[in-house]
């Protein structure tokens, strides 16, 4: 059955060998020509601002917290897949109703998340945080966003 | 063969471990985690359980990090920087593992719990399968449940939360990044 | 194959539970998060339906069902009748509370889902008999605390409750589980009579004491005993006061009972003369007797310091532990009959004396003892109903709290922990000093305002239903006695 991860392992063993033996290779046949220029961030030719170490909007943590629950759904129904007409013959349509109801259970969460709004990214902004949300052109002034946190938007978009 | 394989991943997933818990940027040390935790499923292989250590790179190195990097960035860049642990409560931590560890070397060396070999077709996805929707049924359902309260736990404590960190923002009021973006595709 | 209908038989009651969580989500969905009777009364039908479920079919001999994951039993039927009841009182306290249903809270809907699935989570873990179950019942009560705790929208004490809450949760969890992983390592089996088996070889040594005082962590940390407590004051002052109430009283219980089922169905053995043993010389009762001292005694001298009435109620549940924890080391019926005797008598005093902080909070804002001032004179009855509970929580006569702590004091002196009884009761001593003090302000200082503070019919006509089983229980205490006995026949063997 090990053998079995013998491919994993080549698999592995090429994929970091292929990295190594890349850097070495480059490192020994570039020319070493440092300039200041070439060490700063490169951000589609714009001058770079600010720090990218922003502060991620709460949505984000809410999207993924999603992601995490679906994707131990996801796994829990892998394995029942994989076996499910070996255990026809043992356990019936009883194998059947037993993820039936599983995926009722967790329907409902899905039901639940969408009908608050939470996977409308713009839609839940306009309910919940009308107020705060900017029109267009006070966003795009430059004194309205002394940061500069508009040219990510820029870009973003 | 095995046992090769075993002191490989394993010296590897205690380093990187340490180099966890030893960093003092929590993004570094999250990266670390997810080096430790590919380890750790190379480990679960090794012992034939290949369901789990699939899902240990599926969950705990894919779903699980993202999470983890998302709160460590939530938090923002001043705040992600851990201070120096306190030397006694270091002292009693190293301490605790180490008695732990040299008890449960002691057991094994004593050859008292020896449970035998698995056989091959033991961690496999149908063997695994078999056991939750039979013996473990009642667990299974429990745990979608317990997954619907986890997202209406979100839905109710998240959006809360949402407002609170609006009113930490930066005193200039400007507009963090990604909401810029949300606004342009609004508009 | 391990599944009949008959299981559904037993499991009625926790079946019943399960769906009305989903039907309060649902119901809550359906209305659009707006009319919120709707969520109230699924869970109240709900709970009335599982418990006269409950009622109707009291288990006569012990049923392992579902795979061997769950056991249901004169034990698991005690706790099962003492959670609906604490989820029913708490969701008609939640009702009238203007901390929950006030005009400007969200969620309102699903406050009561939480609820019934709390009471599902805790029913279940009074009946795991497998580790498997026992951490997983563990977390879904545990999850649904957090939500519950930081239940409060745009309270910063709230926030910092959960937060608290949550960190302090995930690492004795964490820790928990660890030790779960070592009775498997040395064991072999995941069911708790597998793990008593495979412990009878006698070879556990030190990791079986690590392993034991890992799962203490995590049980230790659900019933706030001493190292695990820190948690305790700022959640019950931070979370809304219904939220608190449920706290108080449910997930502690639900700890308590956990406890009981692994430790004395795994760790101890019956050697057929009808005493009990322990297992493979691991001298966990010590241990645990030094966590009971430790735990009354700084429960109760934390709680002389507080000028707040709720961080006083966390800090005398603190203690209140201490003291349940005593009957618990004894390694006998009498003892854990005496447990399961104060688990009743202590659920119906704390929600008591909580549900007095709820109707109060409705009107008057603050909670310090000096807010009380003259309540005796202002609210007669609901002074007279404080009174009440806090005679019984302090454990004098007439009251239930006085046969709870009776029966407890006794079976340890009959154990031989004459220093721990003592304990006890100096500790006693000291908590009527912190009780009295809100009698005090209640009695004898003059109020600021004059009048009826006007609380709601609701709370009142509780408060009257939680002080008469108070009143009746500390003369007719005879029935429950004899109730905890029997739950505890099946349990122990011989049944």
């Amino acid at each position: 059955m090990l053998i079995q991860f013998a491919t994993v392992f080549v698999f592995l063993c090429l994929g970091l060998g292929f990295v190594v033996v890349s850097q070495v290779i480059s490192h020994l046949i570039r020319p070493h020509n440092l300039h200041p220029a070439k060490q700063t961030v490169y951000e589609c030719g714009e001058d770079a601002e600010g720090s990218p170490w922003i502060q991620f909007n709460v949505r984000f943590y809410l999207i993924a917290l999603f992601f995490i629950v679906f994707d131990v759904e996801i796994i829990f129904m892998l394995p029942w897949a994989v076996a499910f007409n070996d255990m026809l013959k043992t356990l019936g349509a009883f194998a059947f109703w037993e993820m039936a109801f599983f995926i009722t259970i967790l329907a409902l969460g899905l039901a639940y998340v969408w009908s608050k709004g939470d996977l409308e990214w713009v839609k839940g902004l306009q309910s919940r945080d009308l107020r705060e949300v900017r029109p267009l052109s006070v966003l795009t002034s430059k004194d309205a966003a002394p940061h500069g946190r508009v040219k990510v938007s820029e870009h973003g978009g | 063969m095995q046992g090769l394989f075993f002191y490989l991943f394993g010296t590897v997933a205690v380093i990187s471990a340490l180099l966890t818990i030893t960093r003092r940027d929590p993004v570094t040390s999250a990266f670390w985690l997810i080096f430790c935790f590919l380890n750790v499923a190379a480990l679960f292989a090794t012992l034939s359980a290949h369901l789990i250590a699939v899902l240990q790179i599926l969950i705990y190195a894919g779903a699980i990090m993202v999470f983890f990097l998302f709160v460590t960035m939530f938090l923002g860049k001043e705040k992600r920087s851990a201070e120096r642990p306190n030397p006694v409560v270091f002292g009693v931590g190293v301490l605790t593992v180490g008695a732990i560890a040299g008890g449960l070397m002691r057991l094994v060396r004593s050859g008292s719990h020896d449970f035998g070999e698995v056989g091959p077709e033991h961690g496999t996805i149908e063997a695994v399968s078999r056991l939750l929707l039979s013996n473990y049924l009642f667990a299974f359902e429990l745990t979608g449940l317990l997954l619907t309260v986890a997202m209406v736990g979100a839905v109710l404590l998240a959006r809360r939360e949402a407002k609170g960190a609006r009113a930490t923002r930066t005193p200039a009021g400007a507009p963090s990044g990604p909401a810029g973006v949300e606004e342009v595709a609004d508009a | 194959m391990n599944f009949t209908w008959s299981d559904a038989a037993y499991f009625g009651p926790e079946a019943v539970m399960g769906l009305t969580f989903l039907l309060c989500v649902l119901g809550d969905l359906v209305t659009r998060g707006r009319r919120h009777v709707v969520p109230f009364g699924t869970l109240l039908v709900g709970t009335a339906i599982s418990l006269v479920l409950a009622l109707l079919h009291p288990p006569v001999s012990s049923h392992a069902i579902l795979g061997q994951m769950v056991v249901v039993d004169g034990f698991a039927h005690f706790f099962r009748l003492l959670f609906l009841g604490i989820t029913f009182v708490t969701a008609l306290l939640s009702w009238s509370s203007r901390e929950i249903m006030g005009r400007d809270r969200e969620h309102q809907g699903e406050f009561y889902a939480l609820a019934a699935m709390l009471c599902f989570g805790m029913m279940v873990m009074a009946e795991s008999a497998d580790i498997v179950m026992l951490a997983l019942s563990l977390e879904a009560v545990s999850i649904t605390s957090y939500i519950l705790a930081g239940f409060a929208r745009f309270s910063f004490r709230s926030s910092e409750a959960a937060l608290k809450y949550v960190l302090w949760g995930a690492v004795s969890s964490a820790v928990m589980l660890y030790g779960l992983s070592l009775f498997y390592g040395l064991t072999g089996a995941t069911s708790y009579e597998g793990i008593r088996a495979g412990l009878s070889g006698g070879q556990g040594g030190m990791a079986l004491l690590v392993a034991i005082l890992f799962v203490m962590a995590g049980i230790g940390y659900k019933i706030s005993a001493v190292p695990f407590h820190f948690w305790t004051p700022d959640v019950y002052e931070g979370a809304p006061a219904p939220v608190a109430a449920i706290f108080a009283s449910g997930p502690k219980i639900a700890g308590f009972a956990l406890m009981i089922r692994f430790f004395y169905v795994a760790l101890v053995q019956d050697d057929s003369q009808g005493t009990l043993a322990l297992l493979d010389d691991v001298q966990w009762p010590w241990v645990l007797a030094i966590i009971s001292a430790a735990t009354m005694t700084l429960g109760n001298m934390a709680a002389i310091r507080q000028n707040s009435v709720r961080r006083l109620l966390a800090y005398s549940s603190i203690a209140h532990v201490g003291y349940m924890l005593m009957g618990f080391v004894v390694l006998s019926a009498n003892g854990l009959a005496a447990v399961l005797f104060y688990l009743f008598v202590y659920a119906i005093m704390t929600i008591g004396a909580f549900l007095v902080v709820v109707a109060l909070n409705n009107r008057v804002s603050g909670e310090e003892i000096d807010d009380y001032a003259g309540l005796g004179f202002r609210e007669p009855l609901v002074a007279a109903m404080m009174f009440l509970f806090l005679i019984s929580l302090t454990g004098l006569p007439p009251t239930a709290g006085f046969i709870g702590k009776f029966y407890l004091f006794a079976a340890a002196g009959e154990a031989g922990l004459w220093w721990l009884a003592i304990l006890g009761v100096l500790n006693s001593v000291v908590s009527l000093y912190y009780y009295m003090r809100i009698a005090r302000a209640m009695y004898f200082t003059p109020p600021e305002l004059s009048g009826r503070v006007g609380l709601a019919q609701a709370h009142l006509i509780l408060l009257v239903v939680l002080a008469v089983p108070t009143l009746v229980l500390g003369v007719f205490w005879s029935p429950l006695k004899e109730f905890a006995d029997q739950s505890l026949r099946m349990l122990l063997g011989g049944g």
